[in-house]
């Protein structure tokens, strides 16, 4: 029982671990997520995630700790006892069975008369605007159908709560893009709670109202997609969500929310906005995402290298700089002029620059 | 593959089924339409040229056929072997699904262990595996000691020579064609998909047969007509473990064939066998084009 003036949480997972032959595959992982939320748990392959899912539907069972959703214990509840429903990465539709009846099947097991059904059915395929594909079979619909198939057979039951594994991973890169609006737009008609696992940090942002990382079975970072983004935690999330340059460097200085680091690898001494005290001397890293790095004009920090790649990116122009000391830099510049105009061009020397709040200081 | 490649390779096995299928029994059927006689062969040729005639005169009689309808024997024979061998093929169909279940549900390591294991009986001769069973099935073999020992039962059951002995022969005997494709069937669905019906509420007995059974269904099937068929037709096991009045169909041939040597005879029964087991099969494989179809 949670103390009556703490609002226990809607799923609150308490220090579930779980091994298998002896590796942690989640080693206490504690997560709260609140009702008709989004949350995200993102990971790269092999870092626990799906297992934490699984944990939830109840495939697999905990070593330790609790999972409770909306009150309810489910330890003791068997997969099919469960007020979870999942959409499974590969979908696992019954292929002997038509896309009616597959959005059927959990309702028929709860012994719903077959009017409230057939009603639900199509309210469900309406959802997913699939009304038209009712009777025919999962191996007639194209990897966008099945998908939806997929996610109105989870959402059919009105689930406490619905997993969803890998949603996205299995469509093309165009099908995904519009599929995370549709899955969105679902979202806030039915005010479902979502639980999403992805490798895939861009569906992990755009998707989620707040994302879990886990790394080796632990959770490194819980926050809101921009949050995350803008101050990672560690060089891990730094690196994991998109990207970030790293300068390795020591505290020469604090004071007044600025942090002095002599960076070897960028040889200069930076300054970063940074709360709270670090010990003079402490090895940190300073973390400045592509497009917050500025090129020619002098921003606070300076660093100086030499052009070596451009990338064309369509909105933006990857640029690769090599630093004096060898250490290569990112740049992500806008394509706000047509015809590439204030590109720098291969070989050129330049300065690049950022100011100290656009960088973020990590200890580890 | 190209089009030559492919007509060449229809071709190929169209002529090997024409000579070892199709061949043998225009040569049956034309046996089944002559007459016995005493001689070498012992029956009439099919064509004969009267005195004078140029052209032959065709000596085609369907009285073996009649035949096989007023004598209640033959009619009795088809008809028990089809029911023990309809009798054989669930049992075997009871045995060997959860056989093949438990096989395809086994560490991903252990399954080539355990096919072999479901073979290994057929790398030895069957007759002397049928007689092995004559020896325990026996009233004073080893299973009918354990039920006495265990107290079962107070006096040894006669199994041999009965129906039973016969049904327990012929589901040995053709086991494995049972397990193999259930086995190949079971196997190949998506764990995913039961894990699927658990999430949606479904029990796992209610997973097994909504989902497991129903996409065994064309393992089951083939099955089924796999150990059916030729125990149908089967003559050693109703030989040997059946009794002096067991009546299939299988036996009665050998009798006619080579106690009494009517081989036209012997050659209609063939051929009114041969039409019972290929209606069943054309159905199915209709019904299987039906949902192939549907899809």
């Amino acid at each position: 029982m949670a103390p009556p003036f703490l609002a226990p949480a809607y799923l609150a997972i308490e220090q579930v671990a779980k091994s298998f032959a002896g590796v942690a595959a989640v080693d206490e992982v504690s997560l709260s997520v609140e009702q008709g939320e989004i949350f995200a748990l993102l990971g790269p392959s092999g870092c626990g995630k799906s297992t934490l899912l699984r944990m939830i539907a109840g495939f697999e069972q905990p070593d330790r700790g609790l999972i409770v959703l909306d009150g309810e214990d489910l330890a003791a509840l068997p997969p099919y006892r469960r007020p979870v429903n999942m959409m499974f990465q590969s979908y696992a539709l019954f292929p002997h069975m038509s896309v009616a009846g597959n959005v059927a099947f959990g309702l028929k097991q709860d012994g719903m008369p077959a009017s409230e059904i057939a009603a639900r059915v199509t309210e469900m395929l309406r959802l997913v605007r699939l009304e038209a594909m009712a009777d025919r079979r999962p191996d007639q619909l194209s990897g966008g159908q099945r998908q939806r198939v997929a996610l109105a057979r989870a959402l059919a039951k009105r689930p406490k709560l619905v997993l969803l594994d890998e949603p996205l991973a299995a469509l093309d890169r165009k099908l995904r893009e519009e599929t995370q609006f549709e899955l969105l737009a679902i979202h806030r008609r039915l005010g479902a709670t979502f639980v999403i696992v992805t490798h895939d940090q861009d569906e992990a942002m755009t998707l989620a109202h707040r994302l879990a990382v886990i790394d080796r079975g632990r959770v490194v970072q819980v926050g809101a997609p921009r949050e995350v983004y803008e101050h990672p935690a560690t060089r891990f999330v730094a690196t994991f969500i998109g990207t970030a340059n790293l300068f390795d460097g020591v505290v020469t200085e604090c004071e007044g929310g600025v942090m002095r680091v002599r960076s070897d690898t960028a040889r200069s001494e930076l300054c970063v906005r940074h709360d709270g005290a670090i010990a003079q001397g402490a090895a940190v890293s300073v973390a400045v995402r592509p497009e917050k790095l500025t090129l020619g004009n002098e921003l606070g920090n300076t660093l100086t290298g030499q052009v070596e790649e451009l990338a064309f990116r369509g909105d933006a122009t990857l640029c690769r700089v090599r630093l004096e000391s060898g250490l290569p830099v990112t740049l992500s510049l806008p394509n706000r002029a047509r015809a590439g105009a204030g590109l720098p061009r291969s070989g050129d020397t330049t300065k690049l620059g950022f100011t100290a709040s656009d960088a973020v200081l990590l200890t580890s | 593959m190209s089009r030559r490649a492919r007509v060449l390779l229809i071709a190929a096995s169209a002529t090997w089924l024409a000579l070892v299928v199709l061949a043998p029994f225009l040569i049956v059927l034309k046996i089944s339409l002559a007459q016995v006689v005493q001689g070498r062969p012992p029956y009439t040729p099919l064509l004969a040229w009267p005195e004078g005639s140029v052209l032959p005169s065709l000596q085609a009689s369907f009285a073996n056929y009649a035949l096989l309808f007023s004598d209640s024997l033959y009619l009795d024979s088809y008809l028990s072997s089809l029911r023990l061998a309809a009798l054989a093929t669930a049992v075997a169909l009871l045995i060997g699904l959860p056989m093949a279940h438990a096989m395809a549900r086994a560490p991903v390591g252990w399954r080539p262990a355990l096919l072999v294991l479901a073979v290994l009986p057929f790398w030895s001769s069957s007759l002397i595996r049928v007689y092995a069973w004559i020896g325990i099935l026996a009233e004073d073999g080893p299973f009918n000691s354990l039920l006495v020992s265990a107290g079962l039962i107070d006096r040894p059951l006669a199994i041999l020579n009965t129906d039973i002995g016969i049904v327990s022969g012929l589901v040995y005997s053709y086991l494995p064609f049972m397990v193999l494709p259930l086995y190949a069937s079971l196997e190949r669905i998506d764990p995913a998909l039961l894990e699927a019906a658990s999430d949606l509420g479904c029990r796992p007995a209610g997973a097994f047969f909504r989902i497991t059974l129903p996409l065994a269904l064309p393992g089951i099937l083939a099955g089924c007509l796999l150990v059916f068929i030729p125990a149908t037709g089967e003559f050693v096991v109703p030989d040997l473990m059946g009794g002096s009045d067991t009546l299939m169909i299988g036996k009665t041939l050998w009798t006619e064939f080579f106690n009494n040597r009517d081989w036209p005879l012997a050659g209609a029964a063939s051929v009114l066998l041969i039409l019972l087991l290929v209606g069943p099969i054309v159905a199915l494989e209709r019904q299987g084009l039906k949902r192939a179809e549907g899809r």
